[in-house]
């Protein structure tokens, strides 16, 4: 199964070399897909015909749990990643044939946010093989070990013990929830890490408590590993591009191939440039899912199409015979 | 002849019943729809209703006070235990939540002004009350009864509500069931234990969605927006029916065919969900209403009723399965509904 090969020519011209126009190539993605995937296509079916890359009907990421939502048979797919599923039971599935686009785009927008990145690194990322986060941490730098397994949890001495061996440039990708933990442990001296260093922080607690601000986890982080510089990367599993900030709490700047803007929660509708919505994204890299994706975080897209974050949409209060009584406990 | 005690204090109650106005209502549904709301609630309790159960207490150890932790949702659910506990003659304490405490606060200054003696607070200090009901998990009982030993606790655990019905082929007995299904579904926009979280349907599903869709397309009930949080929960159920079954949206509503395995233990504002008729799928639902047309399942809920009554509970009545005045008698160890 492949795409039409002048469409699929087309992407990756476009995602390798920034050659074509990211709107003609977004609605002959989404007219490929509606064509190919029969959940896109249900979906679809009320919608008008768009005929720009903001009208693209968006699918709400939690229905990658219900559905395969592939453009191909799903029994075909030979990648398949899950979300972590840390707030609900069920986990998102995104399956693909391959991820020749996935790792391309990555690479060169990291390329482009971070510059070169370090050859060799000390991970605090899962590993697992349905990960997304793992499989392009682990393209960055093949071969980095990882002290997060399911098996062992988090290996913080572990972790401190290879930072302490370093003796070129690392790169750390880390979850926020898991930096916190391991500036917890290590040493109280700060140590210096070798000048080009790299602290990619992703997500956010997983709704775990952490005992640090995003703002203190930066600073400590710097202060404790001086010579690394930190970043910051927003990802998820149903996307495959990934938007990179300078520091985390700064703007996020997404990929020349990911068209982003902000909807109204209630309705779905796009809002003006500099509103704060939910965040939908239009992704040329999805070419084996839905290209068009509508999240549950919050954020302003600035002029620049710049991202700043905003937190998750806090959840709409339980219905039910409900849970009032917690409120009696709550802090007394 | 003096009238008994419990007829006095039933007339004080449907006084302050009566005279609760917009000051009680839930500020995030439609005015019109509280109001109406508001209204169906406080109808069956009258004062020969009130009087009647509240007798049942007498000649047994009746405890002096209770307070009852009310919980975010349906605004109106405190009326029937303060009214019947002020009747009763009970000290009530109304723990408001905090963030809908309007109709707590308004209950109990209706009820003061005459002469009961019923208060409402968002605080947590529930000490010297000799019975608690509470709404809330089973972790959250446990933490109660650790909190506030002295008391005499019953709590209820989250519920949810159903309907179980036969889609009837005639024309006008269908339309019947739309509209009382229409009316299960907007009262209180869906929230509390007897919103139904989903119609399991015996029979011809198709005809009654599109009879549902009509009804609830018509329906004279005022409707406010829909809560943003619950916008993308709204359009992923939607998609959800689109690709797996079918969906009718109108402006205010939905209607979603869905098989059983798509069950969501949670009712969304005027979202109906129309499964087929499955006895293990309804089995999995922590059931409190289950209203039934037909018929009826192989699992039964603490209430059964008819379509259209899910969101009108009758009084006197046993709340999921609890006799209320029990509650706040002198006896037995904590127990959660």
């Amino acid at each position: 199964m492949s795409l039409d090969p002048s469409l699929d020519q087309a992407l990756r011209a476009f995602i390798t070399a920034d050659q074509g126009g990211f709107e003609d190539l977004a609605l002959r993605l989404f007219a490929w897909q509606r064509q190919h995937n029969p959940d896109y296509r249900a979906l679809c079916a009320d919608a008008p015909a768009p005929t720009r890359w903001q009208e693209i009907p968006p699918v709400p990421v939690g229905l990658f749990r219900d559905l395969p939502l592939t453009s191909f048979p799903p029994e075909q797919a030979r990648v398949l990643f899950r979300t972590s599923g840390t707030t609900v039971g069920k986990r998102g599935e995104c399956r693909a044939l391959d991820t020749e686009l996935y790792d391309l785009g990555a690479r060169r927008h990291a390329l482009a946010c971070l510059g070169p990145l370090p050859a060799a690194g000390v991970a605090l990322v899962p590993y697992e093989a349905d990960s997304s986060l793992g499989h392009m941490c682990q393209d960055f730098v093949p071969g980095m070990p990882t002290f997060l397994t399911p098996e062992r949890g988090l290996d913080l001495a572990g972790a401190w013990q290879a930072l302490a061996q370093a003796r070129e440039p690392l790169f750390l990708p880390t979850t926020a929830f898991a930096l916190d933990a391991l500036l917890d442990e290590g040493p109280a001296a700060p140590l210096p890490l070798p000048a080009g260093s790299l602290v990619m922080v992703t997500g956010g607690g997983k709704g775990r408590e952490m005992r640090r601000s995003e703002a203190e986890l930066v600073e400590q982080t710097e202060a404790r590993l001086p010579g690394a510089r930190v970043v910051g990367e927003y990802g998820m599993t149903e996307l495959s591009s990934q938007l990179w900030s300078e520091r985390p709490g700064l703007p996020y700047r997404p990929p020349p191939w990911l068209g982003v803007q902000a909807l109204d929660p209630a309705t779905g509708a796009p809002l003006p440039p500099g509103s704060e919505g939910l965040l939908a994204f239009v992704d040329l890299a999805n070419r084996w899912t839905v290209l068009a994706i509508e999240t549950q975080d919050l954020g302003v897209v600035d002029p620049a199409g710049r991202v700043q974050l905003r937190g998750r949409l806090s959840g709409a209060p339980l219905r039910g015979c409900s849970l009032a009584a917690a409120e009696a406990l709550d802090r007394r | 002849m003096k009238p008994p005690a419990e007829l006095r204090r039933a007339r004080a109650v449907v006084r302050a019943l009566q005279r609760l106005g917009d000051e009680a209502l839930d500020p995030s549904l439609d005015p019109g729809l509280a109001r109406r709301c508001l209204d169906l609630a406080r109808a069956p309790l009258t004062v020969e209703a009130l009087a009647l159960e509240a007798s049942r207490a007498r000649g047994r150890e009746l405890l002096s006070s209770v307070g009852v932790v009310v919980a975010q949702g349906v605004f109106t659910a405190p009326l029937e235990w303060a009214a019947l506990y002020a009747t009763m003659g009970l000290r009530v304490l109304l723990k408001a939540p905090r963030q809908q405490a309007e109709t707590c606060l308004a209950l109990a200054e209706a009820m003061q002004a005459q002469g009961l003696p019923v208060q409402a607070s968002t605080g947590r200090d529930l000490s010297g009350l000799e019975a608690l009901v509470a709404f809330g998990g089973e972790q959250t009982a446990v933490e109660l009864a650790q909190a506030w030993p002295q008391a005499r606790l019953t709590a209820f655990g989250h519920r949810v509500s159903a309907a179980w019905v036969t889609a009837p082929t005639e024309p006008s007995a269908l339309a019947a069931l739309a509209l009382a299904l229409a009316q299960d579904h907007l009262l209180y926009d869906g929230q509390g234990c007897m919103a139904p979280v989903a119609v399991f349907v015996e029979g011809e599903r198709l005809a009654l969605a599109e009879a549902l869709h009509l009804a609830l397309s018509q329906a004279p009930w005022p409707r406010g927006p829909l809560d943003p949080a619950l916008g993308p929960l709204w359009r992923e159920r939607l998609g959800l029916a689109r690709a797996r079954g079918r969906a009718w949206s109108g402006a205010q509503h939905a209607v979603l065919l869905l098989p059983a395995d798509a069950l969501l233990p949670r009712a969304l504002p005027r979202m109906a969900v129309l499964l087929p008729a499955d006895p293990a799928a309804l089995a999995t639902l922590p059931l409190s209403s289950l209203a039934v047309q037909g018929a009826p399942p192989p699992h039964q809920a603490p209430r059964t009723c008819l379509p259209g009554q899910l969101q009108l509970p009758p009084f006197p009545r046993r709340h999921d399965g609890v006799d209320m005045v029990e509650c706040v008698l002198a006896a037995p160890p904590a127990r959660i509904a």
